[in-house]
């Protein structure tokens, strides 16, 4: 027990890069500790898109699986973030496509506002004085998790995934025309309720 | 819609605080994978994979997100080299002129 927790402070501060190295001689420590320092950018990536605890739960572990599954074969031509962000998309893009398939797309949005507890892991000192402009951030992410899927996907990976509009029109199928209105109109959506709430 | 940006990129930072010990169910997992999680592998995944670890294909996808900027790029890059040219293309039509009259100069000492 002992052991592990000297092991955790051991690579906690240690370079991304080192992490995937160990990870790629088979150093499970070393995954781990990349567990611990993405899984909750996973989770909260795939819970955006989803809109639900247990199917963001399902996703990450599936990710962190194929990440530990090919580790091997990662190049690092890109970032491990972008690596695993964009695995992250396409598998949640997977699940949306079966679930429109398998079952109704609505989900009581009761049940997502009352799930979730938001955190900032980095956030402007000015506004962080502010504790209106901080529940007015909450308030957007409420109203962005509540927006309709033709709204919420193409937003979300454009201004939270940083996506071009070409990789979101070809994600979900769409053209870049309708990628672009539906970002417009649900920032104008986001804008609007705000104006409601205040 | 400026102020929706500003939050908008403040939002990125956002992290949900999922209620269950989420780096333990992972850990779990991947202690305990079976020959089933190796069919998520799949075709998809290891197309993604290959991709990814080609750099012609990832510049490709590059100038594809940004065709403005590989523009204006390439343009400054073109602008760059016929510059240079036109600088070259001076400096040896002057020490051209500057040979002949060199030679002329030369000659006339000689028939002086």
């Amino acid at each position: 027990m002992l052991d592990k927790s000297n092991q955790r402070t051991k690579y906690r501060k240690v370079d991304e890069r080192i992490l995937i190295a160990k990870s790629k001689k088979g150093d499970k420590a070393a995954f781990e500790e990349l567990v611990r320092q993405f899984s909750k950018y996973v989770y909260t990536t795939a819970f955006f898109i989803l809109r639900d605890t247990h199917e963001a739960e399902d996703v990450s572990q599936e990710v962190f699986v194929k990440v530990y599954l090919s580790i091997k074969g990662f190049r690092g031509l890109s970032s491990f973030k972008t690596w695993i962000r964009k695995l992250t998309v396409n598998t949640c893009i997977d699940k949306l496509r079966l679930r429109s398939k398998t079952k109704d797309k609505k989900v009581s949005l009761e049940k997502i506002t009352e799930e979730y507890e938001v955190v900032f892991t980095r956030f402007d000192q000015s506004l962080e004085k502010s504790f209106f402009n901080k529940e007015t951030v909450k308030e957007v992410l409420k109203i962005v998790v509540s927006l309709d899927e033709s709204y919420r996907i193409p937003l979300i990976l454009r201004d939270l995934q940083d996506y071009s509009y070409r990789e979101i029109s070809e994600l979900i199928g769409k053209p870049i025309g309708t990628v672009k209105t539906n970002i417009h109109r649900a920032r104008k959506i986001i804008k609007d309720k705000l104006k409601t709430y205040r | 819609m400026n102020n929706i940006n500003r939050y908008l990129k403040i939002v990125k930072n956002a992290v949900i605080q999922p209620y269950d010990d989420i780096d333990k169910k992972i850990i779990n997992r991947i202690s305990n994978i079976s020959k089933l999680d190796e069919k998520l592998l799949d075709n998809k995944f290891l197309d993604y994979l290959k991709k990814n670890n080609s750099r012609v294909y990832l510049v490709i996808q590059k100038i594809k997100n940004n065709p403005g900027a590989f523009a204006v790029l390439a343009m400054a890059g073109i602008f760059i080299v016929v510059f240079i040219a036109f600088i070259f293309k001076i400096f040896l039509d002057e020490e051209k002129i500057g040979g002949n009259n060199h030679q002329l100069s030369s000659s006339k000492d000689d028939t002086q």
